[in-house]
C-alpha cells in the first residue's frame, strides 16, 4: 500500500515536474506574505517587512533546490536529460543507431523466440493446483535410461494399494464416442478415468460432481462434460446435470461439468467427456503394460521418497507376482508432462536457446564495437566536459543511457520479430511438442525479455563508457587528433572482438551445417521400399448408427446392427477379412492403381511390439519384436522382396496351418537363413505368456525394409498373415490400406469413396508415405533450419560488424596509405597490405571457432549424438566448409573498404595534415 | 546560531510532534515550533521546506492545498498513520538520547 502511494507519489511528479515546481514557488510566497503580515502587525513598514522577511527565510534558490532534492528529482531530471541527450545523439547518427538497434533486435527477438518455447513447453507449471506435484508412475524395462512403458492393471494395483507417498493414483485412457443420435451424430473424443483421476488433477467438476467409486466399479453410464462441449453443443444449459444424453447409442447420465479451461495439456483434444473407468476382470491384460498411471503426491512427500518408495515397491511386486517381472526391470517415476516431450526434444530446445544466446553475443559484441567506433569520436567532447566539471560518473551515466535507449528500442523491435518469426516456427514445430498451442508472447516473456535487454545493454555499454570515465585533459589539449593512448589500444580491443565474432559465428555455423549434413543422410537413407506412389488409407473406427440398420465395431469384428438396438445382429466378420474381401478388390480396379494391401500397421507408423521366440533346431532366440499383421498383397506392394521361401496366400486363413515370415534381422539371430524354424509369439524365455498363440511355422524370410523411421536401425520383424489373426489386433483401431500407384495421378477420390461405401467407416485419410517419411524426419528438420536460421543472422551481424572494423581501420591508415601511394606503390600492394593486418582478427577468430567447436562438441557429446545421424560432430568437411563460408563472407565485407584505399587522393590527404 | 547544531537533527521530530494535533501550513509549523520553545529554537525558515517535502516523501505526512486563516489558498501538511508511528519512536529516542547527554553532563 505505501509502496503504491509511493510510487503513486514518484510519476505524479516525474509527470507533473512544471506543476510542482510552481506549487513549491507558490508555498514560499505565501509563507513570505504570512511573514510580512506579521511583521507590518508589529508596525514595521511593508518595505522593511518585506526585507526582513526575506532576510528569516534565507537564501530562496537554495532552499528551492534543496526542496526540490528532497523529492528525489534530480536523478529523474538527470535521467530525462540523458535520454534526450542520447535520442539527440542517435538522430544526428542515424546509421549507427539503426545498426545498432538491428543488431540487438536479431539477438533479443531471436532470445525472445527460443525462450517463448522453452518456457511454453519445459519451464511454465501445468495449469492444476500444485501442479508440479503430478506425477506419472511407469515401468522400466532397462534400469536408468531403458524405455519406460505405461503400467500393467496388476502393477497399477499394487502401487494404488501401497504407496504412501502418492495418492489418489488413477489411470486414464482416451475413448471417442458419437454423441446423439442419427447419421451425422459428431464423434467426441473423451478419456475412461478412474474415479480418483478428478484428485489427482486437483479439478473436481465446477457443476455437479465427479464418480464415485462404486459407480465406477459397476461400470454406470454416467458422464462429466468439459466447459467447452458444455458451451458448444449444449449452450451452456445450467439444467444439464441429471439429464441424459447418447453416446455411442446408450444413454448416460450427465452428472457434471468442468471448470472451463480446464484440459489435459497432453492430450488437447481428447479431453471433452470423462467416463469412468474400470479394469476389466480379464487375466491376458495382465501381459501389456497399456494403462497410464499419474499420481499425486501426498502431502509432505516429495519425488525423492516417491522414487524411493517405488524402489521397495518393485521389490515387493517381484516377491508377490516373480514372474510379472524380469530382472531390471522397476517402477519409475516421472513428471506428467516428460515423458511427452522426449529427451531429444528437450535437450535440443535447450541447445537452441543457447544457440539463440550465441546469436545475442555477437550482436552485443557487435554493439561493444560500434560504441568504441563512437567513443573515439567523441573522446574531446568528453574530455572537454570533463575539464569544465563534469563528474566521471555522469559521463559513464550517459554512454549507459545510450545502450540502455538501444537495447530497450531493440528489445521491442526484437520483440515484434520474435512474435512475427513464433507463427513461422511454430508450423514447423514437430507434432509432438506439447501445449504449442500456448506458446506465446507474455508478460512473462516479456519479463524475461526485458532482463536480458538490460543485461545486453550494459555488457554493450560498459567497455566504452569506462574509458569515458579516463577523459584527460591533455587529449582534450592534443588537439585536432585524439590521444595517441586510445589510438593504441582500441584497435586491439576491437581486434579482439571482431575475432570473437567470427569465433562464435564459426561454433553456429558449424553446428548448422552439421545438423544439415545429418538430415540430408536421413534424407538419403534407402527405405528398402520406395516411399515415392505409396499411399497410407488411414480409416477411422467404424460408424455407429443406431437404432436400427447399422455397422459397428465390437472387439474387432464388423456387426451389422438390424432391427432395435441389442436385439440379433447378423453378419459378425473381422473388419480385417472384410476389408481385404470387399475394399481390395474395389480398389484394385481403379485406374493407376497397382496393387493394395491391409496391414493392422502402416510403415513409417508406430508398429505393433510383442514378446517372442525364435525357436531353431535346439536354440531359442527370445526378444522385444515388431509384429506386422498383414495380407499377402503387402509384400508385392510396399515392396518387401522375398529371400527365400512363398509369399502369404488367400489360403492361410482362419483354421489353417499356422505361419509367419521373418526379416533377416531376425533370422540371423538364429541362422543365416533360419530355414525350418518356428515363432513363437507371446513365448520369453521358455516362458508361455499367451496361452491362444500357436507356434507359426516360418515360410521364408524377406528382406530387411525400414518400415519405422529412416533414423531407427531395422529392427527384428515377422510377419503374420492378418486373416489368422482377425480380429486380435484390431481392437481398439481400424487397419491400413496402402496402394500402390504406378506412378500417375492416384485416383485419391475414388478410393476414398470405395471405402465410404463400406458403410462402417466414419472417415478416410489418405497419407502419402513421402509425407509419412517426412514427418519422421519433422525434429530433425527443426533441428536444421532452426540453427540454420541463427548462424545466418550470426553470420550477418558479423559480416556487418567486420565491416564496420575495416573501414575503420583502413580510415586509421589513410595518410599512410597516400603516402605510400604518393611513393609509387601500386593500388594493389596497398590493399593486400591494408586489409591483409585487417583480417589478421579474422584468422584468429576461425582458429578459436575451431577449437571452440572442438571443446563444445566433445562437452556436448551426449547431446549431440542424439541429434546427429551417421556424421560425426566434428567432421572434418564441415570445419572446412564452414571456414570456407566465413573467409568468403569476410572477403566479401573487405571489398568496399578495400576498394576506398585505392581511391585515396596521396596529393588531397597530404593538403589537410 | 548555535543551537541551530542542535536543531538540525531535531527538525523533522519538531515538525511531526508540532502536527500531531492538526494539519498546518508551512508557516504556521514554523511559527509553533518558535513560540513554543519560547524563540529558542528558531529555524532557518526556508530550511523547513525540504524538510517537509523530504517527509511526505517518506510517507510520514500528506500534504493537501487548502484555505489559510486569512482566506489564502496555502499548502497544509498532516501527519499520517506512518508519521504518527514515527513520532513514537522518535520521540523515544531523543529521550533516550537527551537523557543520556544530560547524565554525562552531570556526572561525568
Amino acid at each position: 500500500m505505501d509502496a503504491f502511494r509511493r510510487i503513486g507519489l514518484f510519476l505524479r511528479d516525474l509527470l507533473g515536474r512544471r506543476r510542482l515546481d510552481r506549487e513549491v514557488d507558490r508555498e514560499f510566497e505565501f509563507h513570505l506574505e504570512m511573514e510580512t503580515e506579521q511583521y507590518v502587525r508589529r508596525g514595521m513598514s511593508r518595505e522593511r517587512a518585506e526585507r526582513q522577511a526575506r532576510r528569516a527565510f534565507g537564501n530562496l534558490r537554495r532552499h528551492r533546490q534543496a526542496t526540490r532534492d528532497a523529492r528525489g528529482w534530480r536523478a529523474v531530471e538527470r535521467t530525462v536529460v540523458d535520454v534526450r541527450h542520447a535520442l539527440r545523439a542517435f538522430r544526428r547518427h542515424p546509421g549507427f543507431a539503426m545498426t545498432a538497434v538491428l543488431t540487438l533486435a536479431l539477438g533479443l527477438g531471436a532470445t525472445t523466440a527460443i525462450f517463448s518455447v522453452v518456457d511454453g513447453v519445459l519451464l511454465r507449471p501445468l495449469p492444476y493446483p500444485d501442479g508440479d506435484r503430478i506425477v506419472r508412475v511407469g515401468w522400466s524395462f532397462g534400469g536408468g535410461g531403458g524405455i519406460v512403458s505405461a503400467v500393467s492393471p496388476l502393477k497399477f494395483r499394487h502401487v494404488a494399494d501401497n504407496a504412501r507417498a502418492l495418492e489418489s493414483v488413477a489411470t486414464l485412457r482416451s475413448a471417442s464416442f458419437e454423441l446423439g443420435e442419427g447419421a451425422d451424430a459428431p464423434l467426441v473424443e473423451g478419456q475412461r478415468v478412474s474415479p480418483s483421476f478428478f484428485r489427482a488433477m486437483g479439478v473436481p467438476p465446477a457443476r455437479g460432481r465427479a464418480f464415485t467409486p462404486e459407480e465406477a466399479e459397476t461400470g454406470a453410464s454416467v458422464v462429466v462434460l468439459s466447459d467447452r462441449l458444455w458451451r458448444d453443443r449444449f449452450g451452456a444449459d445450467p439444467g444439464l446435470p441429471g439429464r441424459t444424453i447418447a453416446l455411442d447409442g446408450a444413454p448416460h447420465t450427465v452428472i457434471g461439468i468442468m471448470p472451463e479451461g480446464f484440459r489435459l495439456v497432453d492430450l488437447p483434444h481428447a479431453g471433452d467427456l470423462f467416463l469412468p473407468f474400470r479394469f476389466a476382470p480379464d487375466a491376458e491384460q495382465d501381459r501389456g503394460n497399456n494403462y497410464t498411471a499419474i499420481a499425486r503426491l501426498t502431502p509432505g512427500a516429495t519425488r525423492a521418497t516417491a522414487e524411493a518408495e517405488l524402489g521397495v515397491l518393485t521389490a515387493t511386486f517381484r516377491q508377490a507376482y516373480p514372474d510379472r517381472a524380469e530382472e531390471g526391470e522397476s517402477y519409475a517415476l516421472s513428471g506428467y508432462l516428460e515423458p511427452y516431450v522426449g529427451d531429444r526434444l528437450r535437450t535440443a530446445l535447450w541447445g537452441f536457446l543457447a544457440g539463440a544466446g550465441f546469436v545475442l553475443l555477437i550482436a552485443c559484441l557487435n554493439v561493444i564495437s560500434l560504441f568504441l567506433a563512437r567513443a573515439q569520436v567523441r573522446e574531446r567532447e568528453f574530455s572537454l566536459r570533463a575539464v569544465l566539471g563534469a563528474p566521471a560518473i555522469r559521463l559513464v551515466r550517459q554512454m549507459l543511457t545510450e545502450s540502455f535507449v538501444l537495447a530497450a528500442t531493440a528489445a521491442v523491435v526484437g520483440s515484434l520479430l520474435a512474435a512475427a518469426s513464433l507463427r513461422v516456427f511454430l508450423s514447423l514445430v514437430p507434432a509432438e511438442l506439447p501445449r504449442a498451442d500456448t506458446i506465446g508472447i507474455d508478460l512473462r516473456v516479456i519479463g524475461f525479455t526485458a532482463v536480458v535487454a538490460a543485461v545486453s545493454a550494459f555488457v554493450a555499454g560498459l567497455p566504452a563508457a569506462l574509458p569515458a570515465a579516463r577523459a584527460r585533459l591533455l587529449d582534450a589539449l592534443a588537439g585536432g587528433r585524439s590521444g595517441t593512448q586510445g589510438r593504441h589500444r582500441r584497435p586491439l580491443v576491437r581486434r579482439a572482438l571482431v575475432a570473437g565474432q567470427v569465433a562464435t559465428s564459426f561454433v553456429l555455423l558449424s553446428g548448422a551445417a552439421v545438423l544439415c549434413a545429418s538430415l540430408w543422410n536421413l534424407m538419403g537413407v534407402d527405405l528398402g521400399f520406395r516411399p515415392e506412389g505409396l499411399y497410407s488409407v488411414e480409416l477411422t473406427r467404424a460408424r455407429r448408427t443406431a437404432p436400427g440398420d447399422g455397422w459397428e465395431l465390437r472387439a474387432g469384428e464388423i456387426v451389422r446392427v438390424t432391427g432395435d438396438r441389442g436385439s440379433s445382429t447378423t453378419e459378425a466378420e473381422p473388419v480385417e477379412t472384410r476389408l481385404a474381401r470387399e475394399l481390395l478388390p474395389a480398389i484394385e480396379a481403379l485406374p493407376g492403381v497397382r496393387s493394395a494391401a491391409v496391414s493392422a500397421s502402416a510403415p513409417l507408423e508406430r508398429g505393433l511390439n510383442v514378446v517372442a521366440t525364435l525357436a531353431h533346431g535346439g536354440e531359442e532366440y527370445s526378444s522385444n519384436i515388431e509384429l506386422r499383421a498383414v495380407s499377402p498383397e503387402y509384400f508385392a506392394t510396399l515392396p518387401v522382396p522375398l529371400a527365400w521361401g512363398r509369399p502369404f496366400q488367400d489360403t492361410d486363413a482362419k483354421g489353417s496351418e499356422a505361419i509367419a515370415l521373418v526379416n533377416r534381422a531376425l533370422a540371423r539371430r538364429v541362422a543365416e537363413e533360419a530355414r525350418g524354424s518356428t515363432l513363437l509369439i507371446g513365448r520369453f524365455r521358455g516362458e508361455d505368456l499367451c496361452a491362444e498363440c500357436p507356434p507359426r511355422r516360418v515360410v521364408g524370410v524377406v528382406e530387411d525394409v525400414r518400415e519405422i523411421s529412416p533414423e531407427s536401425d531395422v529392427r527384428p520383424t515377422a510377419y503374420v498373415p492378418i486373416a489368422q489373426v482377425a480380429g486380435r489386433y484390431g481392437r481398439y483401431s481400424l487397419p491400413r490400406i496402402l496402394v500402390r500407384t504406378d506412378g500417375t495421378a492416384p485416383p485419391l477420390d475414388a478410393i476414398r469413396a470405395a471405402a465410404t461405401e463400406l458403410g462402417f467407416v466414419r472417415e478416410v485419410r489418405i497419407h502419402p508415405a513421402t509425407e509419412l517419411r517426412a514427418a519422421t524426419l519433422a525434429v530433425d528438420r527443426f533441428n536444421a533450419v532452426l540453427m540454420g536460421a541463427f548462424a545466418i543472422v550470426a553470420v550477418t551481424i558479423t559480416a556487418v560488424g567486420l565491416f564496420g572494423f575495416l573501414s575503420y581501420m583502413v580510415n586509421l591508415r589513410r595518410r599512410e596509405a597516400g603516402v605510400r601511394l604518393a611513393m609509387g606503390a601500386t593500388p594493389g600492394e596497398v590493399v593486400r597490405e591494408l586489409t591483409g593486418s585487417g583480417l589478421v582478427p579474422v584468422g584468429t577468430g576461425l582458429a578459436a571457432g575451431i577449437a571452440l567447436t572442438v571443446v563444445f562438441s566433445r562437452l556436448l557429446s551426449g547431446f549431440l549424438a542424439s541429434q546427429l545421424f551417421e556424421i560425426s560432430a566434428i567432421d572434418v568437411r564441415v570445419l572446412g566448409v564452414t571456414t570456407g563460408a566465413l573467409v568468403l563472407v569476410a572477403l566479401l565485407a573487405s571489398l568496399v573498404p578495400a576498394r576506398r584505399v585505392t581511391r585515396v587522393d596521396p596529393a588531397g590527404l597530404l593538403r589537410d595534415d | 546560531m548555535s543551537n541551530s547544531v542542535f536543531l538540525h537533527g531535531a527538525l523533522d521530530l519538531l515538525i511531526l510532534r508540532v502536527l500531531r494535533a492538526e494539519p498546518m501550513h508551512g508557516w504556521a509549523i514554523s511559527q509553533r515550533i518558535r513560540s513554543v520553545s519560547r524563540d529558542v529554537l528558531e529555524v532557518n525558515q526556508g530550511s523547513l521546506y525540504p524538510a517537509l517535502h523530504r517527509l511526505e516523501r517518506r510517507g510520514w505526512i500528506a500534504a493537501e492545498w487548502g484555505t489559510s486563516e486569512n482566506n489564502r489558498s496555502a499548502k497544509f501538511y498532516r501527519l499520517t498513520a506512518g508519521g504518527r508511528r514515527q513520532l513514537d519512536e522518535q520521540t523515544a529516542g531523543w529521550r533516550e538520547f537527551s537523557g543520556a547527554v544530560h547524565r554525562v553532563l552531570q556526572h561525568a
